[in-house]
């Protein structure tokens, strides 16, 4: 399972869209989504590692991207 | 008058010339006769040496000198087995001499005098790490006092500071942001990482007030919020004014294996996030990171130590301004990552001062449990301050100008992997700034 971040149009139906990521292996996280740009919002997700595969055809995702670590520099 | 240390070549055909050349090493005293015996006439009483200065034996002459070339002799030295010794055709001197010396010798015909320049050596401060310096040293380096003599300490400026929080009893944490159950502001304890961030921030900026957006779970989806948390506050009030971030990747995925991993993708939502960020007029300042060799970070792996993999992710977006690290006497910091960049390639933009006593060291609010500031954790926010210092004194700055005024206040010289176009110096760049307004 691996953390995803999933772009999709600002007015989708996020209930929606979780029935969608349930179905394919994941589960959205209950985060607020964060808005993004003009019209865009993005929400979190565990996932199967080909989440985005699965997610592709999918009504309304425009992007599927890895929510990966950070590490402190100092 | 001073003199000028300079290499004068002079037409001296020497027999066995190498030997004689290793004779004049054999004593000090050797290679300076041999010097004076070929110098030019006329003007022994203006020369200086250096006590190892000796003569070195040339044997292709310049291209406009009389001596026949020597080069083919040189061809038997690939031989295995012992070669005759040559002939020299020139000599270059090593001398230190009255300018007006060097200028009569120019004038004369089978005399050439070359520059001797001095060498760095870019020498790499590695473990063990020199020793660290007190804020001051760093703030006279920084030439701050150019900025403060006309009343401009950071006054009315706030940097954000994402990162792991920040202890607001020692720090001026005025504001910021945490998702809902999470830590507050300014709730972090003294010796956190993004305590010493803040501590770093203020040293050249000291008057400055923080904004803590503590970033507890370091994963892309945090900063995504923490960027647009960011952005919201900027809509309600114009703050922060400058964004400090001393996080970033210490692995590069396989691109065939991960083609939209933040690495990779442009148009990973952080990236597009932080452009926004930018474009709201807010300077985003990232650490180069802590994976250049020789000395990296023992968190990096092996896929992303070294020039050319090691600066990626947001750290490397052309719109940022990306820190490396120096110590205060300007030497590159082992661990500081290298460029290119995986994105923009002229990355790092520029270097900063790590290694000094801020938050941690002996009698700092930290403690000295660990030895100083360190890291280009400790760089990053002390290019963030200098970016706010030039705020406090050119309010209306946009983020392009300051990064400008940044980069070639640095010395705008021509980009290395290392420090990228030099060292910080906020008096330099309020200079180029007062120079661009005036």
């Amino acid at each position: 399972v691996r953390r995803w971040l999933i772009t999709v149009s600002s007015d989708r139906d996020l209930e929606d869209l979780r029935t969608a990521v349930a179905a394919v292996g994941g589960t959205m996280a209950d985060d607020p989504p964060i808005p993004l740009g003009a019209g865009e919002q993005v929400v979190e997700a565990d996932g199967p590692d080909d989440l985005r595969d699965r997610l592709s055809a999918h009504p309304g995702v425009m992007k599927v991207s890895p929510d990966t670590p950070k590490h402190p520099f100092g | 008058m001073a003199k000028v240390e300079a290499l004068i070549e002079v037409e001296v055909e020497v027999d066995r010339a190498l030997t004689r050349f290793m004779a004049a090493g054999v004593t000090l005293d050797a290679g300076r006769r041999q010097i004076e015996e070929m110098m030019p006439a006329g003007i022994a009483g203006t020369v200086t040496y250096r006590p190892t200065a000796k003569p070195i034996p040339m044997f292709v002459p310049p291209s406009d000198f009389r001596a026949p070339s020597g080069l083919e002799a040189l061809s038997a030295f690939g031989e295995p087995a012992e070669s005759g010794d040559v002939t020299s055709a020139t000599q270059v001197l090593p001398v230190q001499a009255d300018a007006s010396a060097l200028d009569e010798l120019r004038a004369r015909p089978g005399v050439r005098v070359w520059p001797n320049s001095a060498i760095s050596f870019f020498p790499v401060d590695c473990r063990p790490f020199r020793p660290g310096v007190t804020v001051d040293e760093i703030r006279e380096l920084l030439a701050v006092e150019r900025i403060w003599s006309s009343g401009h300490r950071g006054e009315g400026v706030i940097v954000g500071v994402i990162d792991q929080g920040i202890d607001g009893s020692e720090y001026p944490v005025t504001g910021g942001f945490n998702r809902a159950g999470g830590q507050q502001p300014g709730a972090a304890a003294i010796d956190s990482h993004g305590s010493m961030c803040a501590a770093d921030v203020l040293v050249a900026a000291p008057e400055a007030k923080l904004y803590d957006y503590p970033f507890l779970v370091p994963r892309s989806s945090s900063a995504l919020a923490m960027f647009s948390a960011v952005l919201e506050h900027r809509r309600l009030d114009g703050t922060p004014h400058v964004v400090s971030n001393s996080w970033g990747f210490v692995a590069v995925p396989p691109k065939e294996l991960d083609p939209t991993n933040e690495i990779w993708d442009l148009d990973h939502p952080l990236h597009r996030k932080i452009r926004e960020v930018i474009s709201s007029g807010a300077p985003v300042v990232f650490a180069a990171g802590n994976c250049g060799g020789p000395c990296p970070s023992g968190a990096c792996q092996q896929s992303s130590i070294g020039p050319g993999i090691s600066i990626h992710g947001s750290n490397s977006l052309e719109e940022v301004i990306t820190v490396a690290a120096v110590n205060s006497a300007g030497d590159r910091i082992g661990y500081s990552s290298q460029g290119p960049g995986m994105f923009a390639q002229e990355k790092p933009d520029v270097a900063a001062y790590s290694h000094f006593f801020g938050n941690f060291g002996p009698g700092r609010p930290g403690g000295d449990g660990t030895p100083f500031d360190n890291g280009t954790s400790a760089a990053c926010p002390v290019a963030a301050g200098v970016v706010a210092l030039l705020l406090s004194r050119f309010p209306g700055a946009t983020p392009a100008q300051l990064r400008d005024a940044v980069v070639d206040g640095a010395g705008g010289s021509a980009w290395s992997a290392d420090t990228g176009h030099g060292i910080v110096n906020a008096g330099a760049a309020m200079e180029l700034m007062e120079a661009a307004t005036a």
